[in-house]
């Protein structure tokens, strides 16, 4: 049997010594459109940076097809939150979603023609060729999360992990999104998704991952979106949890 | 013949290659690389991050001279230009360079100290022990205190002198060539940059050591201080110009060149009428100037284009106002001559606010005059219509999407029926399925 597109093995992660992620253990099935919910500081961004090796997990491990994300950078695209780059930035569209070439290409090289074409047709894609010459910092919200997913499959990774695709946008948008969530999930493709809306979650996507610092369930949509469980992701049993946190920050950074 | 003191001889206006190629060329090459190198920690949000590291690597050269007085016996008398001294110097301030940015990234990331505060504490830190190392320094080796802060383009008489920046140059250049789209990507989106593989670090690592190389070889011409002002001046007035990272390091450069080319030129037309000026201070002035001219006439955002835009705007919201009350008081088809004043009073203006209005209209055919009474032509019926359409679909949309009140819209919809793209008309129309009266009876024309 081949190794899964995700691993996560028995994940701890911590900022500034405290753990805001505890034991995660999961492995995602090939091709499911996986919706991660959970209240707010529940760690579900910490989950994806630390796929994508950009936090450094207290222990534990995750494999992407079953080696370490290193070996395997070309195969997981991924869509920080809008908020986390300067929008006033001086470049153009066309030129954002160019950037997710730039993994195919060597140090030293610049992008062709054959990448300028992929870009073009992911701006296609996602319904922003009208804007390609436009500086980013002119666009509203909703078109702003387009032209990062346009970046995104300009980057042709067969997993992606997206960071609150949803957050403040339009309604055309948020069915234009959904629409190529299903079109990818249909060429066989991962995703992983933060979604905070709960109304919808369970339209949206065909696995859930109810998280709340520890993985509370991970199952197709239909076997883990019920009341009891969202109760505990939701719920306040945290204090323990909150409370050991803290007490390890404490002690390793020196303080009483 | 003409004895005058007064008497100007043309040649003195120009350069003189034989005493201003040297000082001229190291002002070109501060001002290149400090602006390629300005505009990448400038759209980083990081434009301090020069003043720091300019200011820090005070102790490493004075360590680096201390260090070669001890080791290189020989002493000429010159500090900067010769060699040997020249790598103990670079070597000592590359390490405070980048011993101070890391410190200031560790600070912010190990403790609950924030960026700028962390940056505010290291670097005069750097600076004080600097002075105190130079000031023992300079006790035992040739060294112009002066210089270190305020610079002296004009102490430089030979190439030798030129060569360290030179060199320093074409590095910049030679990283901006092969790391572009490395130098584009992890300024814009570290995160991205580190997904995707690029080695994020690296090009980091390798902008604080050259922006610390350049720094030290711009020292001795412009000063710590104002080396910042070629870092941040031209960058910034190249990002008032452009929106396109590529042509903002292009402009940047040739804003740094410039500046160096204008305040050399400057500092020696002043001194020819008998102002004795420094050339480092006029560079930077020049750049300032550079600078206010981007910022008022500048194509896109401009403050007077930007003016002349609101200017424009405001009269064509008065015409239009205009035209809608000569219709609104002209009543259904035949409609009647409208007297100028009822309509000024309609609209609550003087009637003399109005008279540039009116000859707009009048000149683009909108209206006719015939004794004091205006009237619409059938092409100004057209226009005004389609703005009183705009108008009543917008009432009609507050009250029944929005559950405005209908004697609430009024004012509202006054100020968006000069501003209705036919896009937007065009979607309101569609979601009200085309109406054919407004909510307060009114036919929607």
């Amino acid at each position: 049997m081949s190794a899964p597109p995700i691993e996560i093995h028995d994940l701890t992660v911590s900022y500034n010594q405290k753990p805001v992620l505890w034991n995660i253990d999961v492995e995602i099935p090939e091709g499911a459109l996986v919706g991660i919910i959970g209240p707010n500081g529940a760690g579900k961004s910490t989950l994806l940076k630390s796929v994508m090796g950009l936090l450094e997990p207290s222990s534990g491990w995750v494999k992407i097809y079953g080696d370490p994300i290193e070996q395997q950078r070309a195969t997981v695209g991924y869509i920080p939150q809008r908020e986390e780059v300067d929008w006033d930035f001086p470049i153009t569209v066309r030129d954002l979603v160019l950037m997710g070439r730039y993994g195919h290409l060597g140090l030293l090289k610049r992008p062709r023609a054959a990448d300028r074409k992929i870009a073009d047709e992911a701006l296609e894609k996602v319904g922003m060729t009208a804007f390609a010459n436009r500086q980013i910092a002119n666009l509203s919200g909703g078109q702003q999360q387009r032209i990062f997913l346009a970046r995104a499959l300009a980057q042709e990774s067969r997993v992606y992990l997206m960071d609150e695709p949803f957050a403040g946008v339009d309604a055309t948008t948020e069915k234009a999104i959904v629409k190529l969530l299903e079109q990818m999930r249909s060429e066989k493709r991962t995703l992983l998704v933060v979604h905070h809306d709960l109304q919808t979650a369970s339209e949206y996507f065909d696995h859930l991952l109810l998280l709340n610092r520890r993985l509370v369930a991970f199952g197709p949509t239909g076997e883990v979106f019920n009341e009891e469980l969202l109760r505990k992701t939701y719920g306040g049993h945290l204090t323990v949890l909150s409370r050991a946190g803290e007490a390890i920050r404490q002690s390793k950074s020196g303080k009483k | 013949m003409n004895g005058s003191v007064l008497a100007i001889n043309a040649a003195d206006l120009w350069f003189d290659w034989e005493i201003d190629t040297w000082p001229l060329l190291m002002a070109l090459l501060v001002g290149l690389s400090c602006g390629l190198l300005g505009t990448v920690f400038l759209v980083r949000r990081t434009a301090l991050l020069g003043d720091a590291v300019s200011h820090s690597v005070l102790p490493g050269i004075a360590g680096g001279l201390l260090l070669a007085g001890y080791l290189v016996k020989q002493d000429d008398g010159h500090v900067f230009g010769t060699s040997t001294t020249m790598l103990f110097i670079m070597g000592g301030a590359l390490l405070a360079a980048l011993a101070s940015t890391m410190l200031i990234e560790a600070l912010h990331r190990y403790s609950r100290i924030k960026p700028d505060t962390a940056l505010g504490a290291v670097f005069p830190a750097f600076f004080a022990a600097g002075v105190i190392l130079i000031r023992i320094v300079a006790r035992n080796a040739h060294f112009d205190e002066d210089c270190v802060f305020y610079g002296s383009l004009e102490v430089i008489g030979e190439g030798s002198q030129v060569l360290p920046t030179l060199l320093c140059s074409i590095l910049v250049i030679l990283f901006f060539l092969g790391f572009y789209k490395e130098i584009l990507i992890t300024s814009f989106d570290q995160q991205l940059s580190r997904s995707l593989g690029l080695p994020t670090g690296l090009v980091n690592l390798l902008l604080v050591s050259l922006l610390a190389l350049a720094v030290v070889v711009a020292f001795e011409a412009v000063g710590a201080i104002l080396v910042i002002a070629l870092l941040i001046i031209p960058p910034a007035t190249a990002q008032l110009l452009s929106y396109r990272f590529d042509r903002v390091l292009l402009l940047a450069a040739f804003f740094g060149l410039s500046a160096a080319l204008l305040g050399s030129w400057m500092t020696i037309l002043l001194e020819t009428v008998g102002f004795e000026t420094a050339r480092a201070p006029t560079v930077a002035v020049v750049a300032g100037l550079q600078f206010l001219l981007a910022l008022t006439f500048g194509p896109e955002q401009g403050l007077l284009v930007q003016g002349l835009r609101k200017r424009a705007l405001k009269s064509r919201i008065l015409e239009e106002n205009l035209l809608g009350a000569v219709y609104r008081l002209g009543g259904n088809p035949p409609a009647e001559p409208v007297l100028l004043e009822d309509a000024a009073a309609r609209l609550g203006y003087a009637p003399a606010k109005l008279s540039s209005a009116l000859r707009r209209c009048i000149s683009r055919g909108e209206l006719t005059v015939e004794e004091a009474a205006v009237s619409l032509t059938p092409q100004g019926e057209q226009k005004v219509a389609e703005i009183i359409r705009g108008h009543r679909l917008w009432e009609s949309y507050m009250i029944h999407e929005m559950g405005a009140a209908a004697d609430h819209v009024h004012d509202a919809a006054d100020q968006i029926e000069h501003h209705l793209q036919p896009g937007l008309v065009k979607e309101l129309e569609e979601l009200l399925g085309n109406p054919a009266v407004d909510p307060h009876g009114s036919q929607i024309p």
